[in-house]
């Protein structure tokens, strides 16, 4: 998964001010879209609550693989939620990370941008490959592989426009060292994407109208 | 035709997981063994003054942050969990 884990200061007030916006307009629209289309009934609002704790419970814990990384289960929030409700929820689990020290406050802003891009990314394949007559397995975990890709290809740019107060390293070594980084974390990305596949072959065997929301 | 389709889903998913996979180990040998903070510090050239320790946690699993903190807000969760839960019960 991909997480900007960078304390408070990294970022210029500018950078960290316009991520913020950025995040809040996106938060915005997922409301009002909520808001427009079907509405939210208890169930929805049940489904989303079990996603908060489980993507929070999880996110916090550190696996020893690669030295030390984690999960997230934004992809997950995507194909459940859906990427209205799957914005909320990465704010919530953002703000809850930082509130218990996993992340700066100033960094809720970029890093619910990345878990944006993982969440629609995810739904967005998932939707696509319903399409074809691809295994449930197969279709959400090609969503999971293909929304972390492009969020730790998000978390890359927005450290690279944003840049590092107080480091010499030019952006060039920068984008190296992040994109051997980004390649660690899809190791931890393949383990996701196959959990995720279960989980919603799982569902789709139980509670299919899980899924048909 | 939908085991075709399946098969061929299943192949393409197991591509991208070897692709994806030699990726990081390749990743993983250039960068060497470091955690999370470290790993990202690194990346950018951050040079932290003080070198923090890695606590080991459970056969390696540890938490992020702080614990106590981390246990009464997923306490706290799994409580409107269950809660909205039996509400939203027919």
């Amino acid at each position: 998964m991909a997480h900007i884990h960078l304390e408070d200061g990294a970022f210029t007030l500018q950078w960290i001010s316009i991520w913020w916006v950025l995040a809040l307009v996106l938060i915005g629209l997922c409301l009002f879209w909520m808001k427009k289309g079907k509405g939210i009934d208890s169930k929805t609002i049940t489904i989303a609550a079990m996603l908060t704790a489980a993507s929070f419970a999880i996110f916090q814990v550190n696996m020893p693989l690669f030295g030390g990384v984690h999960m997230n289960l934004t992809p997950l929030i995507g194909i459940l939620g859906g990427p209205a409700i799957g914005g909320v929820i990465v704010l919530i689990v953002n703000v809850l990370s930082a509130a218990i020290g996993h992340g700066g406050w100033g960094m809720i802003g970029a890093n619910v941008l990345v878990n944006m891009t993982e969440v629609s990314a995810g739904y967005g394949t998932y939707k696509l490959l319903s399409k074809t007559k691809v295994s449930t397995f197969a279709r959400a975990g090609t969503a999971v592989l293909i929304g972390l890709f492009l969020g730790n290809i998000t978390m890359i740019a927005i450290i690279l426009i944003s840049g590092v107060q107080g480091v010499t390293q030019s952006r060039i070594d920068m984008l190296y060292g992040l994109s051997l980084l980004a390649g660690v974390n899809m190791g931890v990305a393949v383990i996701e994407a196959i959990v995720t596949g279960y989980i919603v072959s799982y569902i789709e065997r139980v509670r299919p109208d899980m899924l048909r929301r | 035709m939908f085991k075709t389709n399946h098969k061929k889903g299943l192949m393409i998913f197991g591509v991208l997981i070897l692709v994806f996979l030699a990726l990081s180990i390749a990743a993983y040998a250039i960068s060497g063994n470091m955690g999370i903070e470290e790993r990202f510090n690194n990346a950018v050239g951050i040079h932290p003054d003080s070198e923090e320790g890695v606590p080991s946690g459970i056969f390696g699993f540890n938490i992020e942050g702080n614990l106590v903190s981390y246990v009464i807000i997923a306490s706290a969760l799994i409580i409107i969990c269950v809660v909205l839960y039996a509400r939203s019960k027919p």
